[in-house]
């Protein structure tokens, strides 16, 4: 059962009150991170020149790394409300004393500061979101992280709206004085909230043994590699614009009220700027995806700094600093929240900390020294500037396109992860695969016959291009058994069918008499003679002989003929006239013939064919997929097989909730449950499809994921699918599986809609409960339904005998 | 009475706890092959190194089964017996009809094409003799308690 598609109505008050609690902390966060910036930025800038900056973010890397650690043990086994109250109370009481310290209008007070809040603020909001992406899942984030990311900036433009009339009246050490009071208050407001909240999060348990280093997480994992390479251009864009803003402002005043007036409105321009940007956020995602969001920060400082080349003014940076502060506190900072998603529980949270921490100072000081560079060869005037942030933006935007083409794939083997727990991700088996030709090929040159047998057998099926090439040396080979192996192989594969003709001679065929002979040995003896000679007339009475005792050797005689016979076997699949269990049996064997032409003929079924026969070649195809064996494909017909598939699951979805909706169960036999068995192989079908498009191996996984029956593990999957789809194919696949109230048909309706469908069991079942509740008013339809399936036709008869 | 029809059928073989895991379509197909037969009182069916192993379901009626003077069991409708017999492992235990019953039953060779056709039915075979085994090794490490519950060896 899909937990997504069921209604949640006590989890709808749970998930207000959460938003709500988080929504409230973030306000407080973001308003005593502002003024805390205010109060560093205009004491520094009247106290000090701008040049010195480059100095101090080296100083506030340092702090950092200092404080990082303790950040890390404040937090470590604890639930992340109760860890995040430790930090802001820790913080804040700091803040206590740097109030004091302030107070001696000191060069140096203004500089320890500076490198102070630097170190110590991106902790604590990282700490939050630690906190907040721990109480909500993907799904979740979606619904309600645009709301709680709306408060934070709201808390910026109150707060910055209040420091400017502040600055009139306190100086900026009272108003640091009021950041710390701010930072007690958010403590406390989150350790009351930690008992309810996490109780009915029910976070995971503390994981035993060391700590996860964030050094390990980067050496380990590529993906996160990648996030950590973007969040250091991130933090190398935002030093340079952030340093050209205040050489820009400091050419402008250096009057520390008027900094103070200045800052105050640019924060709160900032503000609502980021409002704004956060008002449309939801919807961005929803119709762009978070991946093409994340382009938004980047591409805006390329173009502001690009204006910059050709204006070189004090505005073109104060409004780049603008727009990279306002996105990066709202688009940019939701949009990059997904990409820590694939990471899974300590290591997600480690990141966090390192991008907060060492990733971003680490960035900054890489922006210090550009800096200094620049200084150094008396070009840090604002043309150069600008030429710098271009360039850097332009790098940044180019890895962050590397990252978004990864977050899909990692997503997967995050969700692989969840689903399997305690078991290696998927991403190692699939290193070992895209090994296993070259391994193949060395051991062609083996001097054991038997491995050359064995490598070109398995080649032929990873790679038949090339092992047919390999097979042309082969003919060479000194082992006859390899010459004639090699032989065979490199013979073109056989994609014309081969009519199965009349079998008259059938009977008469010597393996057809030694299959039915009852000696085993003797049926086995044939079989491996007509594989020795491959001969694809063996074929039709290979077919005949799939049934009883002689099925299995049947079975593996054919896979075994391989591509000599896939032509036979494609048209005894597409046959309708064939028996049902033969052409479910040829299904198998073409999966498991695997070839690029055995697969194309499982493409032959259609939609009108048997479900579990679809169901069959969908999983022979996928597997096929999976072991990366290129096959002919109609993508359209695909996607209007989908179309017809999801058209079709919400017409049962709506049957079944007819039915669930019926007090009498009793009188409706199987349906109901055959009912959700067909729901159940809808989805599947859509998501096999899919995996005919998409990554197979994730796509399935996916599916696993949404019918897993874990909210959670649900909500990756559909984060997954949110992240890999196409616009069009999200459009056509997500609604439905999101969808939980359908139109509810009346049961009449139901019943007389499937006694008249094309799926003959559940017909079968309808006319059955027809027949079960005497619905004499229904008795049309079950005339009707008279067909050749003998099961149906046997229904039939009962239910009109009872009508 | 009258015979069960294919839908009858499924819906009984539902009941069994060897099939409640199974697509209904599925069991649809098998119930197709099973064969209905009626029993009298003190018949015996599946005896040990029987010549003609079925796995029967019951539909309706009373069976005992033993091992040799052991009574193991009693099974009333949707009761299943004779699995391993049809997996040609062979089987130590005799039925006996305790009342007029009505049965299902079906052939190796047709049980094992089902097998072969239907993964869902294969895995559901395979979780229900998990489960057994489960049971016997739960018993043998408590004895006592087994022989309190009544131990089922089917």
């Amino acid at each position: 059962m899909m937990s997504t598609m069921e209604p949640k109505p006590e989890g709808g008050d749970r998930e207000t009150r959460l938003r709500w609690s988080l929504g409230v902390l973030h306000f407080l966060v973001i308003a005593a991170f502002t003024w805390a910036r205010i109060v560093r930025d205009g004491a520094l800038l009247s106290r000090m020149s701008v040049e010195w900056v480059p100095y101090l973010t080296v100083a506030v890397l340092l702090a950092t790394a200092a404080v990082t650690p303790l950040v890390a043990r404040l937090t470590r086994h604890r639930d992340p409300f109760r860890a995040f109250a430790r930090v802001a109370v820790v913080t804040g009481v700091t803040l206590l004393l740097w109030e004091l310290l302030l107070r001696d209008r000191s060069s140096w007070s203004a500089a320890a500061l500076y490198v102070w809040v630097g170190a110590y603020g991106p902790l604590l909001v990282a700490q939050f979101w630690v906190l907040t992406y721990s109480a909500l899942d993907p799904q979740q984030a979606r619904r309600h992280i645009g709301f709680v990311g709306a408060l934070g900036i709201l808390g910026g433009a109150v707060s910055g709206l209040m420091a400017t009339g502040f600055t009139a009246s306190l100086t900026l050490a009272e108003v640091l004085g009021l950041t710390a009071v701010t930072h007690l208050g958010a403590g406390a407001l989150a350790l009351g909230l930690a008992t309810p909240v996490s109780r009915a999060q029910e976070p995971q348990k503390a994981p035993d043994g060391p700590p996860v280093r964030a050094l390990t997480v980067l050496r380990e994992d590529g993906y996160a590699r990648l996030l950590a390479l973007v969040i250091v251009l991130g933090a190398i864009t935002g030093g340079i614009v952030d340093y050209q803003f205040k050489f820009a402002l400091q050419m402008k005043t250096t009057d520390a009220a008027e900094l103070g007036r200045w800052l105050g409105l640019f924060n709160v321009a900032v503000s609502l700027l980021a409002l704004a940007a956060q008002v449309v956020t939801g919807w961005l995602l929803t119709r762009v995806g978070s991946r093409v969001l994340a382009f938004v920060l980047p591409g805006g400082v390329a173009a502001g700094a690009a204006v910059g080349l050709v204006m070189p003014a004090i505005w073109p940076p104060v409004l780049t600093r603008l727009w990279e502060t306002a996105s990066r506190h709202s688009v940019t900072r939701t949009a990059n929240e997904f990409f820590f998603l694939p990471l899974q529980g300590e290591r997600r949270a480690v990141m966090k900390h390192a991008s907060e921490g060492f990733l971003t100072r680490g960035g900054e000081v890489g922006a210090s020294l550009l800096l200094v560079g620049l200084a150094t060869l008396h070009r840090s005037d604002l043309w150069h500037l600008s030429l710098m942030a271009l360039c850097v933006a332009g790098g940044w935007a180019v890895v962050l396109g590397w990252l978004s083409q990864a977050y899909g794939p990692a997503l997967s083997r995050s969700l692989d992860a969840l689903l399997r727990p305690g078991r290696p991700t998927a991403g190692r088996d699939e290193g070992d695969r895209s090994l296993a030709v070259p391994e193949l090929a060395k051991m062609l040159r083996s001097q054991d016959e038997r491995h050359v047998l064995f490598a070109l057998g398995e080649m032929m099926s990873a790679d038949p291009d090339r092992a047919r090439r390999e097979a042309e040396r082969l003919t060479q080979h000194r082992s006859p058994a390899v010459r004639a192996r090699a032989r065979r192989e490199r013979r073109p594969p056989r994609s014309a069918a081969q009519p199965a003709g009349e079998v008259r001679w059938l009977t008469a065929h010597p393996l057809y008499v030694a299959m039915k002979s009852g000696d085993e040995a003797r049926a086995r003896a044939a079989c491996e003679a007509v594989v020795a000679s491959r001969d694809r007339l063996a074929a039709p009475v290979l077919l005949e002989c799939l049934q009883g005792a002689t099925r299995g050797v049947a079975r593996d005689t054919l896979v075994s003929l391989g591509d000599v016979v896939s032509g036979a076997l494609g048209d005894a699949l597409a046959d309708p006239a064939t028996p049902a269990r033969v052409r479910r049996d040829v299904a198998v064997v073409l999966g498991r013939i695997g070839t690029a032409s055995a697969v194309a003929q499982l493409a032959r079924v259609g939609r009108d064919d048997p479900r579990p026969l679809q169901s069959l070649t969908l999983m022979g195809m996928n597997a096929a997929r999976k072991r990366e064996i290129a096959f002919a494909l109609d993508a359209t017909a695909v996607r209007d097989a989908i179309r017809a598939d999801i058209l079709e699951l919400q017409a049962r979805l709506a049957q079944r909730a007819a039915l669930a909706a019926e007090s009498a169960g009793t009188t409706l036999g199987l349906l109901p449950r055959a009912l959700d068995e067909a729901v159940a192989h809808g989805r599947e079908h859509v998501f096999r499809r899919l995996a005919l498009l998409y990554p197979a191996r994730e796509m399935l996984r996916a599916h696993r994921g949404l019918i897993s029956g874990d909210e959670r593990i649900g909500a990756y999957a559909l984060e997954y699918l949110e992240a890999t789809l196409s616009p069009d194919d999200r459009e056509m696949v997500m609604p439905v599986l999101r969808s939980n109230e359908p139109e509810v048909p009346s049961v009449d309706d139901v019943l007389q809609s499937l006694a008249s469908g094309d799926d003959v069991w559940l017909a079968t079942l309808a006319v059955h409960a027809i027949g079960l509740r005497r619905a004499t008013h229904l008795r049309p339809v079950v005339h009707a339904a008279e067909t050749a399936d003998p099961t149906r036709l046997e229904t039939v008869r009962w239910a009109l005998a009872r009508l | 009475m009258d015979t069960l029809t294919t839908v009858e059928k499924a819906a009984l073989l539902i009941e069994v706890d060897l099939f409640q895991e199974v697509p209904s379509d599925v069991l649809a197909e098998l119930a197709a092959q099973m064969e209905e037969t009626a029993h009298q009182s003190g018949d015996v069916l599946n005896e040990p190194d029987s010549a003609d192993p079925r796995l029967y379901v019951v539909i309706e009626g009373d069976l005992r089964l033993t091992r040799g003077s052991t009574t193991l069991g009693r099974l009333e409708r949707g009761g299943a017996f004779g699995l391993l017999a049809v997996l040609g492992i062979g089987q130590g235990e005799t039925a006996t009809a305790l009342s007029a019953c009505r049965l299902l039953s079906i052939s190796p060779e047709e049980y094992l094409d089902a097998l072969a056709d239907s993964t869902a039915l294969a895995i559901a075979n395979l979780r229900t003799l998990g489960r057994r085994l489960q049971e016997l090794d739960r018993q043998l490490s408590e004895p006592t308690a087994a022989r309190a519950d009544g131990a089922d060896t089917r």
